[in-house]
């Protein structure tokens, strides 16, 4: 069953997890990357 | 100048286009949107790519309108043209073994150009057909050059591009969390496709690898490594562009649903690149299918038609996913897996009856049965994927002991 959450609160999270994401690319992201798609 | 996919350069251009199409109206921002469009693709390509990319495109347009004002114009001549040139541009490995190499180049720059033909072909037939309104060449302009999926798809319907596009359906609710979403999903495919792809991709089979020295569990690691890195990269842009989308007004179509769950091999192809399987299935796989059965040799032998149709449309497929001799072994492998589950599937029914198969399969064995093998075969496909031709000869000579 899904966690019920106020409307105000699921923004706050989805904030916090923006800023968490944010970080983990400025931090671990190395290289750009090899698409093997982009030679189509 | 060039520009990488998902670099700080396609972040800042992206940004600033969101920006610029959200403050304007009308045409001034169908104008601003091709500007943009066509600078992306001088990025990209330089001024030979834009220009013959712009001009593939503007042919296209060309021949849709042709056929919509002479009715009797007969497709299958004008699509076997533009394949032919197509096929041409791309300067495909198979043209080598027919043409001369004088008469062959590779001086065309045509990254995107099998998207852009793709989408030709939808609306040609969908214009013919009737099921298509009202074609406007800016806006099939920038549907086809549109820079969120020019490059790497997701291939979008004409009418979904457009409808959004002009407003009369919406990409985005209006609201500061829908938005918050998007950047959401930017950067959730920043994170696949920046830290977890690269990842994946130093465990993946190489595609100089020394094929017969490697041990069982190498060839297993870089099967699945590369699995993994193809999914994380594509997906990953897919995310990316689809949240940028989403921030502009034109929503791309979603292209991924957790491939490595699929249950069997047409459940994969409906998880993978998602908008390339109904692409084939409405434009290769069903015309086919139903002329094979209009004609006389196959109308009583509809599991050999299907079969015929299917290995067709996925040798469609991997010719059309790149121009060497691999891919038209990945597209005949996954032609043979999908023939071998139709046939499988219609012996059950055959025998069980359609009921007890469609419970049978909901039992969690089953499943789990499923989803291994499924995985497993898609992994054992994208070898062709990988290695260069060389290699790929050597191994079916020592497969087939040619």
């Amino acid at each position: 069953m899904m966690l019920q959450v106020s409307p105000r609160t699921r923004v706050a999270l989805k904030l916090i997890a923006a800023a968490v994401l944010i970080a983990f690319i400025l931090l671990f992201s190395t290289k750009d990357v090899d698409f093997v798609y982009t030679a189509f | 100048m060039t520009v990488s996919l998902l670099s700080a350069e396609f972040l800042s251009f992206s940004v600033l286009s969101v920006l610029v199409l959200t403050l304007l109206y009308g045409s001034v921002r169908q104008a601003a949107f091709l500007a943009a469009n066509i600078f992306f693709l001088w990025m990209i390509l330089g001024v030979e790519g834009a220009v013959s990319t712009t001009l593939f495109c503007l042919l296209g347009y060309g021949l849709i309108k042709a056929h919509l004002r002479w009715i009797g114009l007969r497709p299958v001549y004008t699509l076997s043209a533009l394949v032919a040139l197509f096929a041409y541009m791309r300067n495909y490995d198979m043209l080598h073994w027919i043409l001369p190499d004088a008469i062959l180049t590779s001086a065309f720059k045509t990254v995107g150009l099998s998207f852009i033909l793709f989408r030709i072909v939808h609306v040609l037939v969908d214009a013919r057909s009737g099921t298509l309104h009202g074609l406007q060449l800016a806006t099939f302009m920038n549907y086809c050059l549109s820079f969120t999926t020019f490059m790497m798809g997701p291939i979008q319907r004409y009418q979904d591009f457009s409808d959004q596009w002009h407003g009369r359906t919406r990409a985005i609710d209006l609201t500061f969390e829908a938005h918050l979403d998007a950047v959401l999903r930017i950067l959730l495919g920043l994170v696949k496709a920046h830290i977890l792809a690269p990842w994946a991709e130093s465990v993946a089979l190489r595609p100089d690898a020394n094929i017969f020295e490697l041990s069982p569990a190498a060839w297993v690691v870089g099967l699945y490594g590369f699995y993994f890195f193809l999914y994380l990269s594509f997906s990953g842009y897919c995310d990316v562009v689809i949240g940028i989308g989403s921030l502009f007004g034109v929503r791309p179509p979603e292209n991924f649903n957790m491939p490595f769950l699929a249950q069997n091999i047409s459940d994969f192809w409906l998880r993978q690149h998602r908008s390339l399987t109904l692409w084939l299935s409405d434009y290769v796989f069903s015309p086919t299918y139903k002329a094979m059965l209009s004609g006389r040799s196959f109308a009583d032998r509809p599991l050999l038609a299907g079969s015929l149709a299917l290995m067709l449309t996925m040798v469609v497929s991997g010719l059309w996913h790149g121009t060497t001799f691999g891919f038209l072994l990945f597209g005949m492998t996954h032609g043979v897996f999908l023939i071998v589950y139709h046939v499988w599937d219609h012996v059950l029914v055959r025998r069980l009856g359609r009921k007890r198969v469609s419970q049978l399969r909901k039992t969690w064995p089953s499943r789990a049965v499923g989803i291994v093998l499924t995985f497993n075969a898609a992994a054992f496909a994208f070898l062709f994927f990988r290695l260069d031709t060389p290699r790929l000869l050597r191994l079916v000579e020592g497969l087939f002991g040619a």
